[in-house]
């Protein structure tokens, strides 16, 4: 199939321990949710992560939402897992979570 | 929010979850579109259905409930899902 087949997002969400599906590119996001994970990742120091511009892709930007089960964007994944959006990202960086989770990963924030 | 957009949100959340509290607020303005323009918006949900969910399954509960909107003309949702018990001792999001 197309880039939004069920393969080809698989194959994009597990190529990199950190990834990251959003509208606009982490130097130029185009909206303040997917603005707000890139700065979320800054903060913690994770400069080097795949993320994918889903306005350039209609087929992905419907085709990740598929595969989530997850109707909005931006979506994270890390270690090939579905993290969650925007607010669960900020909750997790909140809380101490993600600090766990990039350890995990091999990633010191 | 007081359009047309956030009046379904809000009477579709009140029938499926039955909040204690519920915000229902247009935030389209913050993401590049007019006022008014309903594609972005934010919800602060307090119900006693989220009482031992994580995170990940309160919201799916909220997409659910808004499956149709999402599915059309609502680009966007921040969504703040707590219990009444969490709500009540930190009423701030």
């Amino acid at each position: 199939g197309g880039s939004g087949s069920r393969e080809a997002v698989e194959r994009l969400v597990r190529a990199h321990p950190v990834v990251v599906f959003m509208k606009g590119s982490p130097a130029q996001p185009l909206c303040g949710f997917s603005n707000a994970v890139v700065q979320i990742l800054r903060l913690h120091g994770v400069e080097d992560y795949n993320a994918h511009d889903v306005l350039q892709d209609p087929d992905l930007r419907q085709g990740i939402k598929d595969y989530s089960n997850w109707p909005t964007i931006p979506q994270v994944y890390l270690n090939g897992e579905f993290v969650g959006g925007c607010d669960i990202l900020l909750q997790m960086h909140q809380n101490g979570d993600l600090v766990e989770e990039l350890k995990k990963l091999g990633i010191r924030s | 929010g007081s359009g047309p957009l956030a009046s379904a949100v809000r009477s579709k959340l009140l029938a499926a979850l039955q909040p204690t509290h519920l915000e229902v607020l247009d935030e389209s303005w913050r993401h590049g579109g007019p006022p008014g323009a309903e594609s972005h918006l934010a919800v602060v949900v307090v119900s006693e259905r989220f009482a031992g969910l994580a995170p990940l399954q309160r919201h799916r509960l909220v997409h659910a409930a808004l499956h149709a909107e999402l599915a059309g003309p609502l680009h966007a949702l921040a969504i703040v899902a707590r219990t009444p018990q969490q709500w009540e001792s930190d009423p701030h999001v």
